[in-house]
């Protein structure tokens, strides 16, 4: 008994199968691709045609194919229509079925099947009623009918269709308990795994349906998205970066040519060269974010004139998102004073700044002062890419440490510190140790043989200045003389003066109070700011530990220092 | 039916369910994780068995209900599993195959090696040749060439009269049309699930790329705003990520806000706000600028970056807390709308154009307001005016205007809550089809003796 509904469940799930096979075949191509679709579920009348031809087929190949008797596997296919494409296209299917089966049974529609103990009648209300109930059952749904409701509805209509048995068999109940136990068990478990299997094949198939087009829609816009990423980061449009100083090198450029989680930026401002290089950890497209965040982030913090350990904080405390959503940043800010070629720098311990000197590779440190063909290589420690430091030695030049180590920026040193003269005093509030200033000031220009111009303008700048910071430093105790109020310094190159007055006190930007048109009376006595913008080229204005601090610059068409004639 | 379609049928049959059998068990987390992943001792056990199972199970098929007692279907197993899984399953489901077999009270002694000798090829050929399934040729080649070699020479032994040849080379067909059947499942299988876990990544990354987004964006709830102002704010992209953002800066007794809108949607423009956002905070923190300022300066700083003729449009205002007078300068951007004594007024931008493209645009203009108390200002985007419902309708600036005073509102967030109701009203369940960014501010000047007090 077990044995043989073994071997009928085998047989008819062999029969069943080829709907499934076939469904699967058919979901790999792109006519099925839009009639298996559960989304937007228009179904035309060329599509109804399209399923009824399909499934017909299956109903056809399963009325042909029945070779044992009790259950087949005939009315699968047009409840599988019905649910596909309505009760027309399952009533179609079916009528093909009937068809099959008038075949098989050599048209003789009043035998009794001695083979199936089906009657030809049964047969047609069958499949009829299976094509038009599960139409019926799906037509009012928007969506493809669910696994569950199927399987109930398979449940109700195979023990609707041993009905045709019983009044078959009516006179004889025991007969007909001996086939229905034949008959029902295989029949529902087939149509049950048919149907059920079906669906969650469609149900797969519409998941990856839904996937690839969502991959092609995320791909389509991350490729524009990349092109955005390297107008980002390239620099050909910044003519502030696009040349190095003549006094650095880099390497390598940083134009980008696709994502990339590493970043370069440089910015040259105010005798200061910036370069920061570093990379962040994290998915693709929350690191292009993260990217495209702090590069102009790290430009204009350098801008405004931070000390790299000021920017690191900075950078540190704005990518606090972004570390919170595990896109961390390693990365170090460094920076060189073109006026001395002092080094310095600030970032996490992944990456070091590393100097080459006389092919001898040793970490740097802040303030080292830097010397002609020193390269300084800023690499990624954690990767493992820096080799130990005697291989970096062993190299020759900087083209062969660039090519042994890609995963570093490098700067190397073309010439000397610009600074021809310099000039630093801190003095206190002392009216004595003021007019002590202007003395040395005159001394100096005197010693280095300045120009009578940039000597006035030395001259001039120091008096509005000095005078003025003293007066608006907001120290409440005029007689406390002992303290440093002021620092002095300028410095000169060879067409370069910049002159830097700082003074301890409140915030105080005197350049607030000529920005704003309608503010100008506010303007605290004669600050002379006008007379300064007129002396020189740029002015600037930082607070950096209590100190403000002033920054004027001008470049002269002349030399800064007379020259005397050759052989003079 | 005469019997050689009867054969046909169940041929057809067997492989049809085959291929249903493998399309599942290939979806099993097991059979799937060796497949694509690693394959362990335990794994190794588990399918052997599996394999051994259906071997039998085909075995059954063939000589049942065909009456084909000369191959078989175990080597064809064996050989099978051993190419999908390597040399220790292929042995495994070849020795286990002839144990069950024999078990099912089958003879099939005369295959007891073959079956393991099978099993092994098939191993040799994903070891050396490749995973089947991404080189369908050549495994479809070499499944031939081995099975044909081993039942010829089982044929050609004098086990079997030449009557079943055509037996023979009919079921040689079939079995590698099932193989070859299996790879492709395999191969589309394999597809699906890289498509799957593609997206997956994809989507998760584009949820980090959203959390991100909305974490840029200052939070009004938890910032120190002064008292005198009660802001809120909303950032809705249409996809997960978008080109809308909004700002807030508080320095000394003055309020800086910056809503801007980023041309293009999704993942460029998300991109682009970054450096937006960046280009105005950066102003904005530094010494005193006025609107226009800020905006002239975001614009060259974008202008630097910009070759891919992306562009911005945005509104910058101040607000100076004690005489509660505004400043803005807006480029390009929708009008802004000033809600007193529950009646509206527009202000629109006080300059045409976009920010990003042009070098160095001339200066640009600044308006002022001077505020009074319980007055709303509420900035937005164009997300909110082109609002589509499913009529293709547009929201527009006059329900805009309804919305904010339909009802009298106290406080910022039930104008927030309102506008967005409007929206939310009138759109439906059409897709959102662009970025919104809404700001809504209650400017509430504080008392003398607030005044002092704070002083």
């Amino acid at each position: 008994m077990l044995a043989d509904y073994a071997l009928r469940l085998i047989k008819l799930l062999g029969s069943a199968s080829i709907v499934i096979a076939f469904t699967y075949l058919l979901s790999t191509m792109p006519v099925g691709q839009q009639l298996l679709s559960v989304k937007e579920r228009i179904i035309t009348r060329k599509d109804q045609w399209l399923i009824w031809l399909i499934f017909s087929g299956f109903a056809l190949y399963n009325s042909l194919s029945i070779t044992t008797h009790g259950a087949d596997a005939r009315i699968i296919a047009p409840i599988l229509a019905g649910f596909i494409a309505g009760p027309l296209v399952g009533v179609g299917v079916a009528l093909i079925g009937i068809a099959g089966a008038i075949i098989e049974y050599n048209f003789d529609i009043s035998m009794s099947l001695a083979n199936t103990g089906d009657l030809i009648d049964s047969i047609v209300v069958i499949n009829l009623l299976a094509g038009y109930s599960a139409g019926m059952f799906q037509r009012h749904r928007k969506n493809l009918i669910s696994i569950k409701s199927a399987a109930l509805f398979v449940v109700l209509f195979d023990i609707i269709i041993m009905f045709p048995t019983e009044i078959y068999l009516a006179d004889n109940p025991e007969l007909f308990l001996k086939t229905a136990s034949m008959i029902f068990p295989p029949m529902l478990i087939v149509h049950l795994v048919c149907i059920v299997v079906f669906l969650l094949l469609i149900r797969n198939f519409n998941a990856e349906q839904n996937a690839k087009i969502i991959e092609r829609k995320i791909t389509l816009e991350k490729g524009i998205a990349q092109k955005i990423f390297q107008s980002l980061h390239s620099d050909s449009k910044k003519t502030i970066l696009t040349q190095d100083t003549a006094q650095l090198a880099c390497y390598p450029e940083t134009d980008v040519t696709q994502y990339t989680n590493r970043f370069i930026a440089k910015v040259t401002i105010n005798n200061y060269y910036y370069f920061s290089y570093g990379y962040f950890f994290g998915a693709q497209t929350p690191v292009a974010m993260a990217i495209s965040y702090v590069k102009p982030l790290f430009e204009n913090l350098a801008k405004n004139h931070l000390a790299p350990t000021e920017i690191d904080t900075a950078l540190k405390d704005n990518l606090r998102a972004f570390s919170d959503q595990n896109v961390l940043l390693r990365m170090v800010c460094c920076r060189i004073n073109l006026r001395d070629n002092t080094f310095e720098y600030s970032g996490s311990d992944n990456c070091q700044p590393v100097l080459i000197r006389n092919h001898i590779a040793l970490l740097l440190g802040n303030n080292e002062a830097l010397q002609i063909d020193d390269i300084i290589a800023v690499v990624n420690i954690e990767t493992n890419i820096l080799p130990p430091l005697n291989a970096l030695s062993a190299l020759p030049d900087i083209g062969n440490i660039s090519t042994a180590v890609t995963d570093a920026l490098y700067i190397t040193v073309l010439n000397n510190p610009k600074v021809i003269a310099r000039f630093k005093r801190s003095i206190a509030r002392d009216p004595e140790v003021i007019s002590q200033l202007f003395e040395q000031c005159r001394e100096f220009c005197q010693v280095n043989n300045l120009q009578p111009r940039t000597n006035r303008d030395i001259g001039l700048l120091l008096d509005e200045t000095v005078s003025n910071a003293i007066k608006y430093s907001g120290v409440v105790d005029l007689n406390d003389t002992s303290a440093i109020l002021v620092n002095v310094a300028f410095e000169l190159e060879t067409r370069h003066l910049e002159v830097t007055v700082a003074w301890k006190g409140d915030y105080f930007d005197p350049l607030q109070y000529t920005l704003i048109p309608d503010q100008q009376s506010r303007v605290p006595g004669g600050w002379g700011i006008f007379l300064i913008k007129k002396l020189t080229d740029t002015i600037t204005f930082e607070r950096k530990n209590d100190y403000n601090t002033l920054i004027m610059q001008k470049t002269y068409p002349e030399s800064t220092k007379i020259t005397k004639p050759e052989g003079i | 039916m005469n019997a050689n379609f009867g054969d046909f049928f169940d041929i057809v049959n067997y492989m049809a369910l085959e291929l249903s059998l493998i399309y599942f068990v290939a979806r099993t987390r097991i059979v799937s994780r060796m497949l694509f992943e690693r394959i362990n001792w335990q794994n190794i056990i588990l399918t052997g068995i599996i394999g051994s199972a259906m071997a039998v199970v085909s075995n059954i098929y063939f000589t049942r209900f065909l009456d084909w007692y000369i191959i078989g279907v175990a080597p064809q197993t064996s050989l099978l599993f051993g190419m999908l899984f390597g040399v220790k399953t292929g042995i495994a489901v070849g020795v286990g195959s002839v144990f069950f077999a024999q078990l099912a009270g089958s003879h099939p002694s005369y295959y007891s090696l073959v079956t393991a000798v099978l099993g092994l090829f098939g191993g040799l050929f994903r070891n050396y040749i490749g995973l089947p399934w991404n080189n369908l040729v050549k495994s479809t080649l070499f499944t031939f060439v081995v099975y044909s070699t081993v039942t010829m020479s089982f044929s050609l032994s004098g086990r079997f009269s030449v009557n079943v040849w055509h037996e023979v080379l009919l079921t040689m067909f079939f079995k590698t049309l099932i193989n070859v059947w299996v790879f492709y499942v395999i191969a589309h299988i394999f597809s699906e699930k890289t498509t799957l876990a593609t997206k997956d990544l994809l989507t998760t990354e584009l949820d980090i790329a959203a959390q991100l987004q909305q974490k840029i964006i200052p939070d009004f709830a938890t910032l120190a705003l002064p008292p005198e102002l009660d802001i809120v704010a909303r950032l809705q992209p249409a996809k997960s990520v978008g080109g809308d953002w909004c700002d807030c800066t508080i320095k000394n007794d003055r309020v800086c806000l910056v809503i801007g809108d980023v041309s293009d949607k999704g993942i460029p423009a998300a991109l682009f706000m970054a450096a937006s956002c960046v280009a105005f905070r950066a102003n904005l923190d530094s010494i005193y600028k006025s609107p226009a300022e800020v905006m002239q300066l975001a614009n060259n700083s974008l202008f630097e970056t910009n070759n891919c003729f992306m562009f911005v449009t945005a509104c910058c205002a101040e607000i100076e807390l004690k005489s509660g007078k505004l400043r803005y300068c807006a480029v390009g951007h929708p009008p802004f709308v000033l809600v007193r004594n529950n009646q509206t007024q527009l202000y629109c931008a006080t300059d045409k154009g976009v920010l990003g493209i042009v070098k160095k645009p001339k200066p640009y203009n600044i308006a002022s307001i001077q505020l009074e108390a319980n007055d709303l200002l509420i900035f937005v985007t164009d997300g909110v005016t082109e609002a589509t419902n499913n009529k293709s309708k547009l929201f527009g600036q006059a329900r805009i205007n309804q919305a904010l005073t339909a009802t009298p509102v106290a406080t910022a967030a039930q104008a927030l809550l309102a506008l967005q109701n409007a929206i939310n009203n009138f759109v439906g369940d059409t897709p959102q089809s662009d970025d919104i960014c809404i700001i809504v501010v209650r400017y509430t000047p504080l008392s003398k003796e607030a005044l002092s007090d704070v002083s």
